[in-house]
């Protein structure tokens, strides 16, 4: 390469050096957990009193009850008479059935895409394809094929659960390091070994966190099958209320749906903490 | 040679490119590597440095040409041939002591049951954990240990096994210069406590001097063996050999050696 020699240098010599305060730069850490903590109550407190002061506005309460009278309606529909409690464990067993089962499924239909390609090539177009189909689009179909009982609603949750943690855990099995597995035939291992003991404990973050989306998706999904074709759950509790212009009820059934994914994702991310504390 | 352990012969190579002609990664190397030699490999990059230590690995295939060891053809990874990487490689989730005890399962007696039970296992690792200086770091994760401690614990695990070779692919690139010299007086040291036959990839011209008994200087594209250097310095070496005015021969020579390749290959 040649370089060459003498050149003028075509920026002005004597720029201006002008002195001023110590420039502060974006600070991009969390800050203190205190601070964070005291922001989020504050959040949810301002929340709840904004709610508040809206719907003391009457036309806006007609659409939207109050905090108090959402709580009125918790109380009552807690009762003992009241179906609250069905509804929400009607709801759970629907979420965690459908989810449940799709979990165990997606676990080796995952593992059978990523070590084998055939596998991988004959599944994959029809993943890639239902993919794209909002599971909520099959219920008349699933409706016609099994009727109104339980069985559509765990096979609705199924799906949607299903497709999403095995496209996730499909994709962390593609991702686990080579040189791992390179490290582990130099030590001798068999393809069984590498399955056994590199395979699957490498791929074990992103299967938690296939099981947290698919956790979302059932959720989501489960709300949706409810609205049609059932008495009992939060869902169909909602769309009851929405009825009789109940709008305590279907807040408190929104409330407890929030609750509800809240809650499983947490409950998720600590079993994740606890089985990935090596990451 | 006698006592020859490794012998290459006449390896080629080439890599397919897709729509476009394919690289000659190896042409025509041959090499043979004698028992408890340290031989380092060095040349420009893309030369098939490393396409040439997975051969010896078993990790890659070859397209023409003989690799054998004892005489007997390479034809995949096994425990005898134990191989050091630049990214460590260590499994994340095993802690420091799982990952040196790891490998221990796959050996086997000659009459195939299994060599180490548990306790021996441990007791082997807890021997190689001293070896490399990581004392009270048996139950750390990777995650927690800097480049160099995990290169040791890579090292240590290479040794637990027991293999008649070593096969280090730069071991020490991604190591900032300190640690790096610390880890060569280590290796160094190791290997005349413990001699095995090395086979030492770097691009650092100083650091295979330092190291090795033999220098082999490959050419880039195609990789071909354009000389071997014996390097009569005696042992112990530290870091202050690099000092002594035969290494810095043998340094000097090395590296214009390789340098003028380098500037060929860029024309």
């Amino acid at each position: 390469m040649a370089v060459p020699m003498n050149r003028s240098n075509p920026q002005p010599e004597d720029q201006p050096v002008i002195k001023k305060k110590q420039r502060k730069l974006k600070d991009f850490s969390d800050g203190s957990r205190q601070t964070r903590t005291l922001l989020n109550v504050f959040s949810i407190l301002m929340g709840f009193f904004l709610w508040y002061l809206i719907t003391r506005i009457p036309s806006i309460n007609t659409f939207l009850a109050s905090p108090k009278q959402v709580y009125d309606a918790l109380i009552s529909e807690s009762a003992a008479d009241g179906r609250f409690f069905k509804d929400i464990s009607i709801s759970l067993q629907r979420i965690l059935i459908g989810f449940g089962v799709a979990f165990v499924a997606s676990i080796p239909i995952a593992f059978l895409m990523g070590w084998y390609p055939k596998v991988r090539s004959i599944v994959e177009p029809w993943i890639q394809f239902f993919r794209t189909i909002p599971p909520i689009a099959l219920i008349p179909l699933v409706i016609l094929a099994m009727g109104l009982g339980e069985m559509p609603k765990y096979t609705i949750i199924f799906i949607a659960a299903f497709l999403v943690m095995v496209v996730t855990i499909y994709q962390g099995i593609k991702e686990v390091d080579k040189t791992l597995i390179k490290a582990a035939y130099t030590m001798g291992a068999s393809d069984r070994d590498i399955f056994w003991d590199i395979m699957i404990p490498a791929s074990f973050p992103f299967i938690l966190v296939g099981a947290r989306l698919g956790m979302a998706a059932s959720l989501t999904t489960l709300i949706a099958a409810e609205l049609t074709g059932t008495t009992f759950g939060l869902g169909a509790r909602i769309q009851g209320a929405q009825q009789f212009m109940d709008t305590a009820i279907v807040l408190l059934g929104i409330i407890t749906i929030g609750v509800i994914g809240f809650v499983l994702d947490k409950l998720l991310l600590l079993v994740e903490k606890k089985l990935t504390r090596w990451k | 040679m006698e006592n020859s352990i490794i012998k290459i012969e006449n390896v080629h190579k080439e890599y397919k490119v897709p729509n476009g002609k394919n690289v000659k990664a190896l042409d025509d190397v041959s090499l043979e590597i004698g028992k408890n030699e340290f031989v380092c490999l060095v040349g420009p990059s893309g030369c098939g440095k490393t396409t040439l230590l997975n051969i010896v690995a078993g990790l890659e295939p070859f397209d023409s040409g003989r690799v054998t060891m004892h005489d007997g053809d390479i034809i995949g990874p096994g425990p005898e041939r134990g191989v050091i990487f630049q990214q460590y490689a260590l499994f994340p989730w095993m802690t420091v002591r799982k990952n040196i005890e790891y490998g221990m399962k796959f050996l086997r007696t000659p009459d195939g049951s299994i060599r180490y039970d548990a306790e021996k296992k441990r007791e082997v690792a807890e021997y190689y954990i001293k070896m490399v200086n990581l004392s009270g770091f048996e139950d750390s994760y990777p995650k927690a240990l800097s480049g160099g401690m995990k290169q040791r614990v890579a090292i240590a695990r290479a040794y637990a096994q027991n293999p008649e070779v070593l096969l280090m692919d730069e071991p020490f690139g991604a190591l900032d210069a300190q640690t790096r010299a610390q880890l060569q007086e280590d290796l160094l040291k190791t290997w005349e406590a413990e001699k095995k036959t090395v086979l030492f990839i770097t691009h650092d011209v100083e650091e295979a001097v330092l190291l090795a008994t033999r220098v082999v200087i490959l050419s880039a594209r195609p990789g071909k063996i354009k000389e071997i250097v014996d390097i009569d310095l005696s042992y112990p070496r530290t870091q202050a050999t690099k000092m002594e005015d035969e290494f810095i021969k043998y340094r000097n020579y090395i590296w214009d050696t390789v340098y003028k390749m380098f500037l060929e290959f860029r024309k």
